[in-house]
């Protein structure tokens, strides 16, 4: 097995002896103000813009360059499927100038596009062990596991709640304190805020939220509420939603001991 | 009082956990702990942010250090801030302590050159 990290292009002229040695910098050669090649030739002590760049298609259409098929690759050791993995070339003549180019321009064998999928998907809404005199809240916690093999891919896969809130304090110290976010709207959750660290090309996703109010007096008549919804969406079809639980709404209302209702609740 | 003071003024008293006066008394977000070990939520990380997104473009060079702080806290606010700033929103998990994918190198180089681009 050899590591695929880069296979140079195989054109005529990129064997061109003119280009197949290096021209080092000479001490005669001056750099010319503004010319960015000489900047970087004695900058770096070799002048890059003489090594010939071709688009990857056009060599594959000269027949010099075929991608290695897909049965060929493996992924890296972690087998995470995101930008800038390291490819396995693991066909035995990988790497060689003529590796899949034998009897003519090697087929592309069609690679199916993954999706995101879910296995299963849980909001737990339950009273927030912070509540206190001060502190009227609620929690909820996300538990989702995503599908990842041939046809999908985690990374796909991304987290949205839409949410609102309305607060109001009828009697008591902070009486006249009012807020209200309503209609629901997207509160900027995504799979960034993964409270375990996971990363997007893991197959966990878990996360909470603690909405309320703090800084309350204990004799301050609440009159809270706040509704939400969570969705998992597929970022390669359009950010389609798979899948969606809620609309919830719960709410906290009175003095201390404040009165909670909507949870616990599991969907 | 340069910039550079007043955002490593905000990350210093933050990790000491001395918040700012809180503009509403509304929570929401997940929590996490500052390295003072005072529990937060993300809407108090925001509006300590707040203070650093008013100063501008000009804070962004003394915020992009804070990124690789251990603390998932500390940096959340740096990260809050740039995004707010800078209108880009690189992928970056917030509290993903190692970063073998080197998603806030490169966030960082995506902040960086918005930066020189509007210098």
């Amino acid at each position: 097995m050899r590591t695929f990290v880069h296979k140079a292009p195989q054109t005529a002229e990129a064997f061109h002896p003119v280009h197949r040695q290096p021209r080092m910098l000479q001490t005669h050669d001056k750099a010319i103000p503004g010319d960015t090649a000489s900047s970087e030739a004695a900058r770096w002590g070799y002048d890059f813009s003489r090594i010939p760049i071709y688009p990857r298609a056009e060599i594959a259409e000269a027949g010099h360059y075929a991608p290695p098929s897909a049965k060929d690759k493996s992924l890296d050791a972690n087998g995470d499927d995101d930008g800038g993995i390291v490819v396995h070339d693991q066909s035995p003549d990988a790497g060689t100038p003529d590796a899949g180019t034998k009897g003519g321009a090697a087929p592309v064998a069609p690679v199916a596009a993954k999706k995101a999928g879910v296995q299963s998907f849980e909001v737990k809404w339950t009273e927030n062990p912070a509540m206190s005199a001060t502190n009227a809240r609620v929690r909820l916690d996300y538990t989702v596991k995503f599908k990842k093999d041939a046809a999908f891919d985690p990374a796909l896969a991304e987290f949205r709640q839409n949410a609102f809130h309305k607060l109001e304090v009828t009697a008591g110290p902070h009486k006249g304190l009012k807020d209200d976010n309503s209609p629901l709207h997207d509160d900027n959750y995504s799979r960034a805020d993964d409270t375990a660290g996971n990363a997007k090309t893991d197959t966990n996703f878990v996360c909470n939220d603690n909405p309320g109010a703090s800084g309350l007096d204990k004799d301050d008549v609440l009159d809270y509420s706040f509704t939400a919804e969570q969705m998992i969406i597929d970022t390669s079809d359009a950010n389609k939603q798979i899948e969606k639980k809620g609309p919830h709404t719960v709410t906290i209302k009175g003095k201390h001991l404040r009165t909670v209702t909507g949870v616990p609740k599991t969907f | 009082m340069t910039v550079q003071d007043t955002v490593n003024d905000v990350f210093h008293r933050l990790a000491a956990g001395d918040l700012a006066e809180p503009v509403s008394p509304i929570r929401e977000g997940w929590e996490t702990d500052l390295p003072s070990g005072r529990t937060v939520a993300r809407s108090t990380l925001q509006e300590e942010a707040g203070l650093l997104v008013v100063l501008g473009s000009a804070a962004v060079p003394y915020l992009l250090s804070w990124i690789m702080n251990d603390n998932a806290a500390l940096r959340y606010v740096a990260i809050y801030a740039l995004e707010r700033i800078t209108g880009e929103k690189p992928y970056l998990p917030y509290f993903a302590q190692a970063d073998p994918e080197g998603h806030r190198t490169r966030a960082i180089e995506v902040w960086r050159a918005w930066y020189e681009a509007g210098k």
